[in-house]
């Protein structure tokens, strides 16, 4: 369904279909409705002007009733339907594991906890690249701890201890020990036309693959090989920035897929098709595809009290863990791509990992194949950012914030995520940064994101 | 030139680096986190003349003039806009408190009126009461609006502020994390955390945090303009279209976290969703802690007492309703520092009154 943005007007649908990302819940005349569908017409009205107007333009502090009229108009709902009561009710679990995936439900067949997860079948069984092998395999954990998975949502941590929303109903958890297996998100780059409908993540593009016939991937990981292969497509990737690991890129090659390096890049709407410019070439396209870097959902695990760091060697964020997924300033564990990981084998071992120490050092073993191998040998290199394609486009797709309006603030000396939303404004719509934080801050080489507070979704 | 060591980053810090900076002189702020880190950045950027007490009405209208007159030049716009305050008097208490309050507001000249909760689109049978005259603005955008101006003349030094150096009676300067930083003057700007400092300075300064948490929900259609406050809780729309606000309790005073309470966000939703039209379902985006800097009488600690040593100045306590009276409070106190010009507000709100016992008696905590 057609969603126009809050301020600027901007024609928008969801870039990925995970739950709290932008434009995925659409209010209907008072009713939430989830709304993943694509969008065909491209083109419409908007006003894209600075935010930072609002300082610049002194005229408008002298007219007191202009932003009141300004609110009147934004694109925001005009009521919200009552909705039903939850009831509470306190649960006493040992272990908790927030998050499925591969690791997930690994972590879950070794122990004898519940698994709390709000998207059980992930992009795992939408990949055409994995063996039915895999996937069997763990649809059969599924099947044999069916009793033990909740469908919720972990809304995170208040006084009376951690929150999960199934159902109508609020579980109260206050578990000795947590496993975060939250997973990871590809997260749209910077460059001019990031916003627009068909500028989708992997994730969404194994979703809908039937319905797109010419895409071009943008990215710098493994899974942008993957998506390449899947679709046939060019890979472009921000100039120098390379964070395949040895064996994707011989497999690219032998497969002839093409990777470009770009100082430029914009997108722009062409009929109901994407017409894709960069300094050395153009396509039309039906969907430009991003998979830059998987970057890990850290919100919850930060909400939860778990340090993390900026890994300046792929431009992504990292809960602090050793190698057996344990995180010693918060007492829990991480497993998966919530550390990272963005490797099938990989991942089932560290959700082995904290369980099994076999496991540990045939995981450890196979770490030092990859990119994110000096993240535990801390030898950190800063590299540029695998967000960063060309200047332009959108900071924030929830507050229409621009791209030029952060290096404004930048530029005024707020270099940091946490400053770019205090005098920026990012961070502070409807996904409450679960985008624009990462984005930004990787660009920025900014150490610390924002705090992530409770609720990790609207309740 | 006088060197002036500022301890605290807040609104009030940032306010008076910006009125020394305005006489030409250069400071020192020693901020632990980050500028507004802590109850600057946390509150819900309401202004108000009303207040329980004659010399806080005084208080403020100086100060809120003058921290309209700041919103209109800052190089960041703080936003200042008068959309009053509305208190829904649902209970005899709230009523015979402000049937009261009404003269007094009235003999001070910001009298408000008394109206129908339904004229104001506020869901409720009972009466209101309007004080129009008081607004919003953006906690934020004020004190970097200001630290934006002067910031060629700040030094701005991370780390905490421990020891306060003093020989023969005058202060000398302060040692943060262990370096000692010279001074003439150093003034205590810490909010909530000024008592903790100057106790372990050795200085008795009745100072105490008390947790508060503020929410916020999605948005809604800007609709309900002033300042809603019940019996229970207190919540206002935003220009973006959140409705923020929060629980009015008294709890124990300390350095608790900054958890929230699932408890205090259902009070919070219940009054938003009863009372705002439209907003039935309305759920909320997120919730934050921070502290309110209470003092024993609810009023704020300005100046210096004469048992302190030579050189030491307080700007703290403001229990609730520190944010907007930053501005005004700043040039206060850099008039007081390097002019020795005493407006009356340092005699009336001067640490001496608690040994002195002339307390102001601020029932007023919003």
């Amino acid at each position: 369904m057609e969603v126009r943005s809050k301020r600027h007007g901007r024609i928008r649908a969801p870039f990925d279909c995970e739950k709290g990302l932008p434009y995925t819940e659409v209010n209907l005349n008072g009713k939430l409705v989830e709304n993943c569908e694509p969008v065909t017409g491209l083109k419409g009205f908007s006003l894209p002007f600075s935010g930072m107007y609002l300082h610049r333009v002194k005229f408008i502090r002298h007219v007191p009733w202009l932003l009141e009229k300004i609110a009147e108009r934004m694109n925001v709902p005009e009521r919200y339907s009552a909705l039903e009561e939850y009831a509470e009710e306190r649960i006493n679990v040992d272990t908790l594991i927030i998050g499925s995936g591969l690791s997930g439900l690994t972590a879950l067949s070794r122990s004898k906890g519940i698994l709390v997860t709000n998207d059980l079948f992930t992009d795992l069984f939408d990949d055409p690249l994995h063996q039915g092998e895999l996937v069997s395999k763990i649809k059969e954990v599924i099947k044999q701890n069916e009793s033990r998975i909740i469908q919720g949502d972990f809304m995170g941590k208040f006084t009376e201890g951690f929150v999960v929303r199934a159902g109508k109903k609020l579980l109260l958890i206050s578990p000795s020990k947590v496993i975060f297996a939250v997973g990871g998100r590809y997260l749209p780059p910077i460059f001019e036309g990031n916003d627009y409908p068909n500028v989708i993540s992997r994730r969404l593009y194994l979703k809908r693959r039937s319905i797109y016939s010419k895409v071009v991937v943008l990215g710098s990981s493994d899974d942008a090989i993957k998506t390449a292969l899947v679709a046939g497509a060019k890979i472009l990737i921000p100039r120098e920035v390379r964070l395949f690991s040895r064996r994707y890129l011989e497999l690219a090659e032998t497969k002839g897929v093409e990777i470009d390096e770009v100082n430029f890049l914009r997108v722009k709407p062409k009929d109901s098709k994407l017409s894709v410019e960069w300094d050395r070439g153009n396509q039309l396209v039906d969907a430009v595809v991003f998979a830059p870097v998987k970057q890990p959902r850290i919100e919850s695990m930060a909400n939860a009290g778990c340090e993390y760091r900026f890994y300046p060697n792929m431009g992504i964020y990292l809960p602090e863990h050793e190698m057996d997924g344990y995180m010693r300033s918060c007492g829990h564990f991480v497993v998966g791509g919530a550390r990272g990981i963005w490797d099938d084998e990989a991942s089932m071992l560290s959700g082995e990992a904290p369980f099994n120490p076999e496991a540990l050092s045939f995981l450890s073993y196979h770490l030092k194949e990859m990119p994110l191998h000096e993240y535990y040998t801390r030898n950190f290199v800063s590299v540029r950012s695998p967000y960063y394609y060309s200047p332009g486009g959108y900071a924030c797709f929830c507050e229409d914030v621009l791209w030029s309006d952060v290096e404004q603030v930048t530029k005024m000396g707020y270099d940091n995520v946490e400053l770019a939303k205090r005098v920026g404004g990012i961070g502070l719509g409807e996904c409450q940064g679960k985008v624009c934080t990462y984005v930004t801050g990787s660009v920025l080489s900014s150490q610390k994101l924002i705090t992530f507070r409770s609720p990790l979704y609207p309740m | 030139m006088i060197m002036v060591v500022i301890l605290g980053g807040g609104g009030h810090g940032i306010s008076l680096a910006y009125h020394l900076a305005k006489k030409g002189v250069p400071s020192t702020v020693v901020e632990m986190f980050r500028i507004n880190y802590g109850s600057s950045g946390r509150n819900a950027g309401r202004f108000r003349y009303h207040f329980y007490t004659r010399e806080n009405v005084e208080f403020a209208k100086e100060a809120i003039p003058y921290l309209l007159k700041m919103c209109r030049e800052l190089p960041l716009n703080p936003v200042c806009v008068k959309t009053g305050y509305l208190w829904v008097l649902e209970d005899d208490r709230s009523l015979d408190t402000i049937k009261r309050m009404d003269g007094i507001w009235k003999s001070l000249g910001v009298s408000g009126k008394f109206l129908d909760c339904a004229e104001v689109d506020i869901k409720s049978e009972a009466q209101c009461y309007l004080a129009p005259q008081d607004g919003a603005f953006h906690h934020d955008y004020l004190t970097f609006g200001m630290y934006e101006e002067v910031k060629d003349k700040v030094t701005l030094i991370p780390g905490e502020a421990k020891e306060l150096v003093i020989s023969g009676g005058k202060v000398k300067g302060v040692k943060v994390d262990g370096k000692l930083i010279s001074a003439d003057a150093v003034v205590v700007t810490l909010g909530a955390w000024s008592g903790k400092f100057m106790k372990e300075n050795g200085i008795s300064l009745p100072v105490e945090p008390e947790k508060k948490e503020i929410f916020i929900t999605e948005d809604l259609k800007y609709r309900v303009k002033p300042l809603v406050i019940t019996p229970k809780v207190y919540f206002s729309h935003t220009l973006k279209g959140e409705i923020i606000g929060g629980v009015e309790d008294v709890r124990e005073r300390g350095f608790l976290d900054f958890n929230v309470s699932l408890e205090r966000m259902k009070l919070f939703l219940k009054d938003v969703r009863r009372l705002v039209k439209g907003a039935e379902g309305i759920r909320v985006l997120r919730g934050w802690a921070g502290y309110y800097e209470m003092t024993p009488d609810h009023s704020h600690v300005m100046g210096y007492s004469e048992s302190w040593p030579e050189g030491l100045f307080v700007d703290a306590g403001y229990s609730g309703h520190g944010m907007m009276f930053s501005p005004y409070s700043g040039k206060i106190m850099a008039d007081l520092i390097l002019d020795n010009v005493k407006s009356r507000f340092i005699d009336i709100f001067s640490p001496e009154r608690f040994e002195k016992n002339r307390l102001v008696d601020e029932r007023m905590v919003i």
